[in-house]
């Protein structure tokens, strides 16, 4: 009966550590940008207390009299120390941003030496005590006849403890409650953990005497201080804010002028529909600013559907990878396309988009939006199209690269009819001149003919780019092409002062492209090397936290 | 016992590689699933089932035997042999899985729940195997640490040593491994630090034969 309890306790004791470290993940993530060194960041933080904890656990045990006492009482530590962690979580973001400006830019190993500190300071203290109560336990109950039978019998139930605890994190918890009210269910598991051990520790069960303990009062106040320490009710501050923002003080007066328009934690993140003071909406996703409702924006978002679509002679079937604030689905319909599908990973984007687009649009039959992985769906859907626009989030964040690579470009090129063309964007104030050879590099492996275009503005030209694949490379010249570009612009139908003929033009360095073809020292972004991802992470920290350096070496 | 003490840390450093080429394989196939078969929450979530899962099994499995056995030290060599292999060979395995999965779903329209059931599978068989073989390694670590230096000390170092191998694996993979030299290349440098753990432990279970054998000499001839 005791050593069923002992392992019950120890899976419940996996289960809470999976909440915990999924909720902190969520919130340092946004704070982090959500990216593979991130990733590796927040993982190592969360081993590396877990290792120091069994350390200590084991140089102890030798002293202690009463193991499964102190096991008790470390995971009632677990739950107060969770207290630190959400505090970090919840106020670190303003110093982790203005430490990142100041220091951050000086050299990468210095900016993920920082990101690595300060997960660690959030989790360093409950990770630490999550780790001791291994040996603890073992201190307590192990025989050096049968330890490797308990060992592995502890070890499996706190594994699948650790299971039960991802999935119900991930698919009920996080979505339902949020990072706070995941936090506290993972504190009252820790609080019910110490309270199964510290039962063991008497000859026979008596859960009433329990409760006339000290540890249940430090339970009681632990569980009270978690639910009064406020959650996060504004956007949040993070890595991708480091764009637009000097100081955390300089994102906290913006903030105040705003107001939130919509707020839905998901599966993936915080999704939140904010407006500004100025009246402009803005789409974020976790701490990424995905898109806005400004002319000045929107000149992207039409030109990513406009050019593909003038680059074909038929307006049948577009896909567009990514909704985002929906406007390139909307200008794929306002073109006359019979159908236009947009794939889009996560839920809580589609009704956030409803914020910004027309109604007659987002009402129509002719526009189908499929939550799932595009990537998964472009390899699995029989559809073909005329068009396909990917315009998905930053290259740099986890998981999207996963969209811009060679295999994927011919996985897209596989769902094309056969003068369809493809179109990928690409954040061209991010790349620097051999990324962008990389990337035409690339999508000439699957394309024979791919047309490059400039996305211009007033005061920065080629500030974006579009490399167009055609699956026949004798299709619609690229200057007729420009020719129907600006026939539409003149006649107003964008309705948007950035958008006039200057705004889209072929870019003019091909020439420069073509020749990388032929380097061997130009990669190509493939799945197994998917070089973008990690070369526009650095060019955005280079770009967001030293300016005038990043301008000089881009002359 | 104290005279074992260079074995141990032998073991201890052998504990700390798998931990390493654990954690390299479970980015990389975080990394891998999302090319082959999409990055949505629920294959991150049959990722890190298949792993844990695996790890949980494994470590069942050889729990049952580990106590009885006559020479750990072997089994564990044999362990980590298979986990190089099996790591190895899941990365290609999950890319071929990818193009299966197409082929099928393709082939017989299959969507929706049972698209993703069949997803589920190819990602938990391919990555369950040598996830099993790094759960096997737990016990059978404990145990050997048990026979060199007593068991209340190796459980718990060989608990952290595998916990800082793993913080190392997830560090050195997602910070330099991965974004320099690629997945699959990556992958090759986790097999090699499993062969290195292999190396590592059959050095100790030999050095340990020839003591206790020299041992037990000496106790049959009265010395």
């Amino acid at each position: 009966m005791k050593t069923r309890l002992l392992l019950i306790a120890y899976a419940l004791s996996g289960t809470a550590a999976l909440i915990y470290e999924l909720s902190w993940m969520r919130e340092l993530s946004a704070m982090l940008g959500a990216t593979a060194y991130a990733g590796g960041i927040m993982l190592g933080a969360f081993m590396t207390g877990l290792g120091l904890g069994a350390l200590i656990g084991t140089i102890i045990t030798g002293n202690v009299k009463r193991p499964l006492m102190l096991a008790s009482r470390v995971e009632l530590a677990i739950a107060v120390l969770s207290i630190v962690a959400f505090l970090g979580i919840r106020y670190l973001p303003g110093y982790y941003f203005n430490w990142m400006r100041s220091t951050g830019a000086s050299n990468p190993s210095s900016f993920l030496a920082l990101q690595f500190a300060t997960c660690f300071l959030v989790m360093a203290l409950p990770t630490t005590a999550m780790g001791m109560t291994y040996p603890l336990i073992m201190r307590a109950v192990g025989r050096d006849s049968s330890i490797g039978s308990l060992s592995a019998k502890l070890y499996a139930v706190n594994t699948v403890g650790a299971i039960i605890g991802s999935l119900i994190a991930t698919f009920s918890f996080l979505p339902l409650v949020g990072v706070k009210g995941s936090l506290v269910i993972a504190a009252i598991l820790s609080v019910l953990v110490a309270i199964l051990l510290r039962s063991l520790t008497t000859p026979r069960l008596d859960v009433l005497a329990l409760f006339k303990t000290p540890e249940i009062l430090v339970a009681g106040i632990t569980l009270i201080i978690l639910i009064a320490i406020p959650a996060r009710a504004d956007s949040p501050l993070g890595l991708g804010q480091a764009f637009y923002y000097l100081s955390a003080q300089d994102f906290e007066r913006a903030a105040a002028g705003r107001t939130t328009l919509f707020d839905q934690e998901g599966l993936y993140s915080r999704v939140q529909v904010i407006k500004d003071s100025d009246g402009t909406r803005r789409l974020y996703n976790g701490a990424l600013d995905e898109g806005t409702d400004n002319d000045f924006d929107r000149v992207t978002t039409a030109m990513i559907a406009a050019v593909p679509a003038f680059s074909v002679e038929n307006t049948g079937e577009a896909l567009v990878v990514g909704l985002g604030t929906g406007f390139t689905s909307e200008t794929y319909f306002d073109l006359g396309f019979e159908q236009t599908t947009t794939v889009e990973i996560n839920p809580q984007v589609l009704p956030a988009s409803s914020f910004f687009l027309d109604q007659d649009f987002a009402g129509s039959d002719r526009w189908t939006v499929v939550v799932d992985d595009a990537r998964a769906f472009i390899l699995t859907s029989p559809d073909l199209y005329d068009c396909i626009s990917s315009e998905p989030s930053w290259p740099w964040s986890s998981g999207v690269a996963a969209l811009f690579t060679e295999e994927f470009m011919m996985a897209a090129k596989t769902r094309l009819k056969p003068e369809g063309v493809y179109c990928q964007w690409l954040p061209n104030y991010l790349l620097r001149s051999e990324d962008v050879e990389m990337m035409y590099k690339t999508m000439r492996q699957v394309y024979d003919r791919v047309d490059v275009w400039a996305i211009n503005f007033s005061n920065v030209k080629n500030a974006e780019l579009l490399l167009v694949g055609f699956n026949d490379r004798n299709s619609v010249d690229q200057e007729i092409i420009k020719k129907r570009l600006d026939d539409l612009i003149d006649t107003g139908q964008f309705n948007n002062e950035f958008i006039v003929t200057d705004c889209i033009t072929p870019y003019s360095e091909v020439l420069r492209l073509e020749a990388a073809l032929a380097d061997s020292a130009v990669p190509i972004n493939t799945d197994d090397h998917s070089t973008l991802e990690y070369r526009v992470f650095w060019n955005f920290v280079r770009r967001a936290l030293d300016p005038l350096a990043w301008e000089s070496s881009q002359r | 016992m104290r005279r074992n003490v260079p074995l141990f840390i032998c073991l201890i450093a052998a504990v700390t590689l798998a931990g390493v080429s654990s954690l390299i394989y479970e980015v990389l196939w975080i990394r891998q699933l999302g090319f082959a078969l999409g990055s949505t929450a629920v294959a991150t979530s049959i990722m890190l089932t298949a792993f844990l899962g695996g790890l949980a099994i494994g470590s069942m499995i050889m729990g049952k035997y580990a106590d009885a056995l006559v020479n750990p030290f072997s089994s564990l060599v044999v362990v980590e042999i298979l986990a190089a292999m099996t790591g190895l060979a899941s990365i290609p395995a999950l890319a071929y899985a990818g193009r299966a999965y197409v082929l099928i779903t393709t082939a017989t329209g299959l969507t929706g729940f049972w698209a993703m059931i069949l997803r589920s599978l190819f990602a938990l068989i391919i990555m369950a195997i040598p996830a099993i073989m790094f759960g096997m390694t737990f016990p059978l670590a404990t145990v050997i640490g048990t026979r060199l230096i007593g068991g209340q000390t190796a459980a718990g170092t060989v608990s952290a040593a595998s916990s800082f191998g793993s913080a190392i694996g997830a560090l050195v993979c997602g910070l330099w491994l991965e974004p320099t030299i690629g997945i699959f290349a990556s992958a090759q440098v986790a097999a090699i630090l499993n062969l290195c753990a292999a190396f590592l432990v059959a050095i100790a279970g030999f050095c340990f034969r020839r003591r206790t054998e020299s041992t037990n000499s000496r106790i049959l001839h009265g010395k």
